[in-house]
Formats: C-alpha cells, structure tokens, sequence
C-alpha cells in the first residue's frame, strides 16, 4: 500500500475511525436518549411518582456513546496515538479504522431503536403495569456490546501485528 | 429507501410528539373504563353519579353543576380542555381544523333545519366550531367560506319540510364536511385521520340507508341524491340494499359494515347514534400504536370526545328520570 489512501496517512486514518466510533454512537446516544426523554417527560407531568422506574430507560440508550468513547480512547492508547510522534503506516491506520467501524455504526443504529424501545416501553410503566420495561430495551443492548467486543478484539489484534 | 424514510419518520415523530404522547399514556388510564360506566348508569341518582365522577377528571367541571343545562356546560369545558390539548401537543393545524369543523358544520346543519321547520335556535347550537355560533344566528348564506356557499345550495334545494328534506339537508352538510375532512386530513398527512373520514362517511351511509328504508324514500332518490362517496363501502353495494326488504336490506348492512352484536335485525328498535359511536370507538383502539406519533394523541381527543357522548347521556338520562335499563340501551363502548 502506498504512502496514503485516499490522501490520508496511516495515523490520519487511525484519528478517523476513533472518531468515527466515538461522532456516530454519540449521535445515535443523543437521539435515544431524547426520543426516550421525551416521552418520559410527558408521562412525568402527570405522574411524577414514576420517575424511579422511568430514569433507567432514559439513561439506557447513553451507553453507546459509552462504548464510542471507549473505543476512540483504546485507539488513541493501544497505538500511543497520546504519546505525539507516531507514525502509523496506511495499512495500520485503515485497518484500525475498519475495526472502529462496527462500534460507531450499531452504536447509532442500536442507540436510536433503544431509545424508541425505551419509549414504548415506558408506555407500560405510565399504565402502572407490573411487566419488567427494561427488559426490552436491554434485548437491544445486547448488539451494541457485541460490536464493541468485535471492536476491541479487531483492535488487540491489530495490535499485536503493527505495533507489538 | 421507503423502509429508510419509514424509519427516519417514525423517529422524528417520537421526537416531536413525545412529549404529548407521554401525557397521553397517562391520560388514557384516567378515561372511565366499563365498569365505571355501569356504575353511572346503576347510581341511584345525578347526587350519586357526581360522587362516582368527583375523584377523576370530570370531578371539578361538574362540582357545581345542578341543572341539565349546567351538565352540558361543564361537559363542553371538559371537550374544550381536550381541543386545547391539541394545541398543547404541537399537532399540525389541519388536525385542530379536522376536530373544529365538525362542529361548524353540525351548527350550519341544526341552524337549516330550523329555519326550515321554523324554530328558534335555542339550546341548539354548540360551541368548539372556527365560526362563533352567534353568526349562525344571522343570514346563512352569508356565513364564511365553504359553510356560506353549503347554505345557499342547501336552502335552494330544500322546498318541504318533510322527514326526506331534512335528510336531504343532512347529505348536502355531510357531503361538504366530509370534504372537507378529508382535505384537513390529506394536509394533516394523517393516514389515520383519513381513514376514520372513510369511517365517519360509511357511518352516515349506514344512518342514511337505515332511515330511507323506515322512511319509504324511493331508491332512486336514496342512491343519487342521499349517499356519499368516499366511504369503504361501494356506493353500488348500497344502491342495492336500498332496494332489498327491509329486513333483508338491514342483515345485509351487519354484514357490509361488519356490525357487532346484529344491532339493526335484533327485537329491540336500532339506536343509530350507538351503533355509530360504538364502532367510531373501535376504530380509535386501532389508533394506538407502541411507537409514539400524532396518531395517539388523535386517538386520544377522539376518545374525549366519545367519553363525553357518554357521560352526557347518562347523566342527563339519570336526570330526565330514565331507568338503568334504558341507560344501558343507550350506552357506548368504552375506550378502555
């Protein structure tokens, strides 16, 4: 491969996909919680003694941009992108940045449809129903860790190979 | 690419209407559900009636309210709380418009009927409508937009004041609001709202068809000046019951609009008004979806309004003196 892909350097490639991961899980996080929020919000001014059984479904779309900030921060690390003079050759920085991908894009996807799951659900703690909300949003958890554990494992190896 | 925008779409609308539907959430465990209803309509009297409504919702509009007259006032401020939750909750204008026409037109409608039979306005008209019930007071003709121009036509039409006049007058009010409905509800981008303008078409159909037949109308006139189009129900399905028996035509009309209960071939005499409320109900129970949209919150002022329908008849039917049996003839369904 050559020096550049597409115009940018391995390390630049790197930077992109930490961002990648931690911009679209942001995003996806930003937009569950509010689609949650606000319906919460409107169940809460009716009925604000439901606001303990209403605050996890809420929070539970927030942790894909978790995992985002957590993958940008283990790219930074596993290549001492902190350390300042770092030279990464394109075929390093591509790869890491394919191995950024599968957080930042189920992180936006799973995110907003939590955050719509966390809404209906929150339809069943407002008809005072004793049925377990989270359970449903957290079903949608489930693929958001796994792309986050694709990510680290991609990342440890690639590790491994470029800069062990 | 349309399941992409159906996606971004039902995403936007949980973000914009979110709030609202989560009132509506709650809201929805507060309408009377059926056995509230049976006990309104078991209380041994309005006193009692008041006791069993003063810890929900209808409780402070109906404190002071002694008379029949203050019953209708606290329940149009009950329905008026409703319409503003509409403004409340951001819906477009054209839904507001979709629920304050209907009130025009039933206005322009009651103020033809009884400049045709010649009494006074009196208790007649209601509030809610875009046009101030005083100017139904006036000339009709000169009543704003589409409500002036319906008036003119249907007062050139209208010679006699026999039963098939006034029902005339009922098909060219309908036929206009259904119009008009369904053009609020297009630019609402409100499938739901169209498709209970479909509803509320066959309802009127049905009301039409049901008494033609009890009032000996010839089908011809039925078919070409009393129906309207833009139902589910093919205008030629109903063009052929008209001319059926009467008992034939009525179980063909249970099983065209899939009436529950065969309400119209039963012993008991058929209470129109019912049989179109129960099934408007259950059209609105479709309107609630798990997803938050305009939608529930539509559904919701419809079921207001439904619930007032009938509290007002049970309240003022205890009033009026009328048995529990006769109550519970004319009760509705309830959302709940």
């Amino acid at each position: 491969m050559s020096e550049t892909f597409l115009g940018m350097a391995g390390t630049q490639w790197a930077l992109l996909g930490a961002g990648v991961a931690a911009i679209l899980a942001g995003v996806g996080s930003a937009i569950g919680i509010t689609a949650a929020s606000s319906l919460i919000s409107g169940v809460l001014s009716e009925d604000d003694t439901k606001f303990g059984q209403l605050l996890p479904l809420a929070a539970m779309p927030g942790t894909q941009g978790i995992y985002g900030f957590i993958v940008a921060v283990l790219v930074m690390v596993f290549f001492d992108l902190l350390g300042g003079n770092v030279k990464l050759t394109t075929e390093a920085g591509v790869a890491i940045f394919m191995a950024c991908l599968p957080t930042g894009f189920l992180g936006l996807v799973t995110a907003i449809y939590q955050g719509r799951t966390a809404a209906a659900s929150a339809g069943i703690v407002a008809a005072g129903k004793r049925a377990p909300a989270l359970v449903f949003p957290a079903l949608v958890e489930t693929y958001a860790i796994f792309a986050l554990i694709v990510t680290i494992l991609m990342l440890l190896g690639l590790q491994q190979g470029f800069a062990g | 690419m349309s399941v992409i925008f159906d996606e971004y779409r039902a995403t936007r609308d949980g973000l914009r209407y979110g709030f609202a539907v989560g009132k509506v959430r709650v809201l929805e465990t507060r309408l009377l559900d059926r056995s509230a209803l049976e006990r309104l309509v078991d209380a041994s009297s309005f006193a009692e009636q008041k006791r069993i409504l003063s810890e929900g919702p209808y409780g402070r509009f109906l404190e002071g309210a002694e008379t029949p007259a203050e019953v209708e006032t606290a329940l149009d401020a009950a329905l008026d709380s409703a319409y503003g939750f509409l403004d409340e909750a951001g819906l477009p204008p054209a839904v507001v418009r979709f629920f304050r026409l209907r009130f025009d037109y039933a206005n322009l409608k009651a103020a033809l009927k009884a400049s045709v039979v010649g009494v006074s306005l009196d208790g007649l008209m209601v509030a809610h409508g875009t046009v101030p019930i005083e100017a139904f007071s006036g000339p009709l003709e000169r009543l704003p937009g589409a409500l002036g121009r319906v008036a003119a036509e249907s007062l050139a039409a209208t010679r006699e004041t026999d039963e098939s006049s006034l029902m005339e007058i009922d098909s060219v009010v309908d036929r206009a609001m259904f119009a008009a409905l369904r053009e609020q509800a297009e630019e609402a981008g409100s499938p739901f709202l169209v498709e209970i303008t479909r509803l509320l078409v066959d309802l009127g159909n049905l009301k039409t068809v049901v008494r033609a037949l009890a009032a000996g109308i010839p089908a011809q006139r039925v078919e070409t000046e009393l129906l309207i189009d833009g139902g589910t129900v093919a205008l030629v399905d109903l063009a052929r019951i008209v001319r059926m028996p009467t008992p034939e035509a009525h179980a063909a009309l249970e099983r065209r609009f899939r009436l529950k209960g065969s309400p119209l071939t039963s012993d008991e005499a058929p209470d129109l008004d019912v049989i179109a409320d129960n099934a408007l109900v259950a059209a609105v129970r479709k309107g609630r979806r798990p997803e938050p949209g305009a939608e529930d919150v539509i559904a919701y002022v419809l079921a207001r309004e439904a619930e007032a329908q009938v509290l007002r008849v049970a309240l003022l039917g205890k009033m009026a003196g009328l048995d529990s049996a006769a109550l519970h003839r004319r009760m509705r369904a309830s959302f709940r």
